[in-house]
């Protein structure tokens, strides 16, 4: 029993000695990422893309978290070098704040899209209708300005024609009457809670809403964990995803995506000096 | 059938490893919780009313509060009290949570362990002329030891499964690994090896507690 304790705190205190070696790096860009502590979001484009440098002989200590403000946090207790994540979410952290500045932004962009189902082809087309809409009619514009402080939809659509939205069959909804949205709420400023802890806001929200009203539907967003959001679509637990999904070439061979709505790019974060 | 074996197979060094993460971290925080419990267990029974109500509320604390939320509370909300309250290391936040919970609920089993000794074996070795300390020690102690090996062994499996918490704060353990391969590969699949390692786990762990159980019981 003396033995066994004995090595048990043996082997904390080498778990300790392992937890203290990591030491800080400074990062400016995806570049600087051998060696560095970068934190990403699980399962978003920002864990594929460096889990690829990864696999691609990077010696990257990557921690993936379920929400992404745990990112953050980490970052600013020190604990990583850096966030790898997307550029609407970066905005929302950096911007008039003291604490994070963002050191990179990808060139590639990435811009997001909504997500359905295959097979849901005309529940395609009527959304995209709507969001062609809300592009016509300056909409889009103000729900950005409103969200964003600037207008990241800008140029990503020009719709010169007042569009024919085509009317949604009952059958493809989950609900009658409602159209079902699947959400990670927790990605401020794109969807999250407001500061009583129950009324989700966020640019997405209100586009799905702007949509929903122009469908002549009711909008019902149903908070899901980002692991699996996916699947929940895939076994109708929502009718579309509005939940900043970046466009990927993957994502389209498996699931119906639109044309992209906001602009968006895979950017990297760190703690101000 | 073949091609499900194939795919099995190729989950399992990365299972594996999770499993490891998962073991080792049940075992070392189990350890180090026994060794805080028995001063927690001692301090509740004791007759200074000071340590007695410390080692109390410390058990009301860390059972009434839930385990999931401790480990928020050491790894987030610790570094924004204080910059210098900041763990660096995931595991050793974690391992400080478990541990710091699991003693809580190991006093209490040893205390029950503790009292479960008939009085008359602390008299007879005061009588002998052995101190408080040398007959909890000597006599009290070793008679428990028995007593606390099934309660213990059922705690060491509830943490074994617990540690899959840990996802929370970025570390991979053996059930966030297998909702990863679940969520990635579109698959519940991997749902059986994953749940044939837990049992393997607890399988090994369950005999080495009724050996011990068996050998600690040799006088009786």
């Amino acid at each position: 029993m003396k033995r066994a304790i004995a090595i048990a705190l043996s082997l904390a205190l080498l778990a300790l000695a392992a937890g203290c070696s990591g030491k800080g790096k400074t990062v400016n860009s995806p570049d600087d990422f051998e060696g560095a502590r970068i934190a990403v979001q699980d399962e978003t484009t920002a864990d594929e893309s460096i889990t690829e440098m990864k696999d691609a002989g990077k010696n990257i200590t990557i921690t993936r978290y379920p929400q992404v403000i745990n990112c953050f946090d980490d970052l600013r207790a020190g604990r990583v070098d850096a966030v790898y994540v997307d550029s609407v979410v970066a905005a929302y952290y950096t911007t008039g704040s003291g604490e994070y500045s963002r050191v990179w932004l990808s060139d590639e962009a990435e811009p997001l899209g909504i997500c359905l189902k295959k097979g849901s082809d005309n529940l395609l087309a009527a959304i995209e209708a709507a969001v062609d809409t809300l592009y016509y009619n300056g909409k889009m514009g103000d729900i950005a300005r409103k969200h964003f402080g600037d207008d990241p939809t800008a140029s990503l659509r020009t719709v010169t024609s007042a569009p024919v939205i085509p009317p949604v069959s009952e059958a493809e909804l989950r609900t009658p009457g409602v159209l079902s949205i699947g959400a990670d709420v927790g990605y401020p400023p794109m969807e999250y809670y407001a500061d009583d802890g129950t009324t989700m806001v966020g640019f997405d929200i209100d586009v799905g809403e702007a949509i929903a009203e122009l469908l002549g539907l009711k909008a019902e967003v149903i908070d899901t964990a980002w692991d699996g959001i996916f699947a929940g679509v895939e076994r109708g637990d929502y009718d579309c995803i509005i939940s900043s999904v970046s466009i990927t070439p993957a994502r389209q061979a498996v699931y119906l995506l639109t044309e992209p709505y906001v602009a968006n790019a895979l950017c990297v974060v760190v703690k101000k000096k | 059938m073949l091609d499900a074996l194939s795919r099995i197979i190729g989950w399992m060094p990365a299972l594996l490893q999770a499993a490891w993460t998962t073991l080792y971290f049940t075992v070392l925080s189990v350890s180090l919780a026994l060794l805080l419990s028995v001063f927690l267990a001692l301090g509740k029974i004791s007759k200074n009313l000071v340590v007695s109500k410390v080692c109390g509320a410390y058990v009301f604390f860390f059972r009434g509060t839930p385990l999931l939320m401790q480990l928020f509370f050491v790894y987030y909300a610790l570094p924004q009290i204080s910059p210098a309250l900041t763990i660096q290391s995931r595991l050793l936040a974690a391992l400080l949570a478990f541990t710091l919970n699991i003693a809580a609920y190991l006093a209490e089993i040893i205390r029950a362990a503790i009292l479960s000794i008939d009085k008359g074996q602390m008299e007879a070795s005061k009588a002998l002329g052995l101190t408080y300390a040398q007959a909890m020690r000597l006599v009290v102690i070793p008679q428990a030891y028995r007593r606390m090996i099934p309660p213990i062994c059922n705690e060491f499996v509830m943490v074994l499964k617990d540690t899959s918490v840990v996802f929370v704060i970025g570390l991979m353990d053996l059930t966030s690994q297998t909702r990863k391969i679940q969520s990635s590969n579109a698959t519940a699949l991997v749902f059986i090896p994953a749940m044939a390692i837990y049992l393997v786990m607890t399988g090994i762990f369950t005999a080495v507690f009724n050996r011990l159980e068996k050998k600690l019981s040799e006088y009786e």
